[in-house]
């Protein structure tokens, strides 16, 4: 297998040759930076899903017992979303944090400091560890859980983390009568246009309904708490849909930025954490995994897309897509998760 | 053979979606028919991004209705939805 940093890329973006489906012109430019839009088109771009989501945003204060409830992991960029929603729109948030057994000891300590010096209210949930082990086991071996174009974006591991987070968000909104449910999504992790989705909640559960599905099969029939939202929360709630907004879309600015801005809440970054992540101990087994199962950084997508908009030099995404964690480096996360090589 | 503006539509959208979603057309028995989200094909974030797609490339917009209609869970809803779309602004 080839080296990450061996890999031939788009001579913009980084995106490599193993990607899936991708191909390039007689400059080395991928697809995806061939069709790109310019500076100009993407600051009207920006500024129209802005306005979308702002609009949302006003139309929707005031109207529970929390305008919004921010899916916060206490890493980089849910710390700064977090600090947008109440600095630059006044919400009222609710910081909700999932402990999934990987938190950081200092993610931790951030979560508590950013969220005291916000002044803004604060919940750790913590599912059953059995659970989770099982879970992120299970999503190891299967390789099966996501549909097959979701590993472009995300690393298996990950991706059922990320739905049981979010279904968890959704929840305590209706629970809260929450008209708005944010979360620190950057470009590439979703597409532009996701800044704002009005998501219908019957709709939402039939979409998911097949994977859903698959997970009861994989993790078990608890995992229905976890994964499933209930019809009649949903009717009690007297709601047909929410509000998903994701604000880092419609900002322009990159990691140092971020950091630097964050710092003054008493943010610290965590020291092992890896390259791409902020708070969570098990991100680097999860890319380990993905680089040898796909042959490509679970992270790239994301990578690029920050490079084709200005917010990340070339030499830093090459950095964090080439440097792959050696599996020898990870035997704390593959002992607590009960993983043995032969699984992978 | 001249293809007609729909099977031109069709052929866009399939070309879209294999390459977007990764799949292929009959070797998993989806077909034109298929309901691409019941199947498991598209989630609910490659619906935004299928959403996007759409309106850019046939300058058309998508409300919340239709996207909540069937008008975009199949490749033949997809190409009939497009061509109402386009004919709509004339």
């Amino acid at each position: 297998m080839k080296k990450a940093s061996d890999l031939i890329r788009c001579t913009r973006c980084t995106l490599p040759e193993t990607f899936p489906n991708i191909g390039f012109n007689e400059q080395g430019l991928c697809d995806y930076c061939q069709e790109f839009p310019d500076v100009k088109i993407l600051d009207s771009e920006r500024t129209e899903i802005r306005e979308n989501m702002e609009a949302e945003i006003h139309k929707s204060k005031g109207k529970g017992e929390y305008d919004c409830i921010v899916a916060f992991s206490g890493g980089k960029d849910s710390t700064y979303t977090l600090m947008h929603l109440v600095r630059a729109y006044n919400l009222n948030c609710l910081a909700v944090t999932i402990d999934n057994g990987f938190v950081a000891k200092q993610a931790v300590e951030n979560c508590y400091t950013v969220t005291g010096s916000l002044g803004v209210d604060f919940i750790m949930f913590k599912p059953a560890s059995d659970f989770m082990m099982n879970m992120y086991k299970t999503s190891i071996k299967t390789g099966g859980v996501q549909n097959q174009a979701t590993f472009k974006r995300v690393s298996s591991v990950c991706n059922s983390c990320i739905n049981l987070i979010n279904n968890h968000m959704i929840k305590l909104a209706l629970f809260y009568e929450a008209p708005l449910v944010a979360g620190g999504y950057i470009g590439g992790q979703l597409p532009k246009n996701a800044s704002m989705i009005n998501m219908n909640l019957i709709q939402r559960e039939q979409i998911k309904r097949p994977m859903f599905e698959k997970y009861k099969t994989l993790f078990g029939t608890g995992s229905s708490k976890f994964f499933f939202i209930r019809d009649n929360l949903i009717t009690s709630s007297g709601r047909n849909s929410i509000a998903i907004i994701n604000p880092m879309l419609t900002v322009s600015i990159g990691e140092e930025e971020i950091i630097d801005s964050i710092r003054e809440l008493g943010w610290v970054r965590p020291q092992d954490t890896g390259q791409n992540s902020s708070n969570c101990l098990l991100n680097d087994l999860g890319v380990a995994i993905h680089y040898k199962k796909h042959k490509f950084h679970a992270y790239e997508f994301e990578v690029a897309e920050q490079i084709r908009c200005g917010l990340m030099n070339r030499e830093l995404g090459l950095k964090k897509v080439t440097e792959i964690p050696d599996f020898s480096e990870l035997s704390y996360q593959m002992d607590k998760i009960g993983l043995a090589m032969s699984d992978i | 053979m001249v293809l007609t503006k729909t099977d031109q539509v069709k052929k866009e959208i399939e070309s879209y979606l294999t390459k977007q979603f990764l799949f292929e057309f009959d070797d998993q028995n989806i077909t034109a028919e298929t309901d691409l989200f019941t199947s498991g094909v598209i989630d609910s974030f490659g619906c935004v991004e299928l959403v996007s797609f759409l309106e850019k490339k046939y300058k058309i917009k998508v409300t919340d209705d239709e996207l909540l209609s069937d008008s975009i869970r199949s490749v033949h809803a997809l190409v009939d939805f497009i061509e109402g779309k386009v004919n709509e602004k004339g």
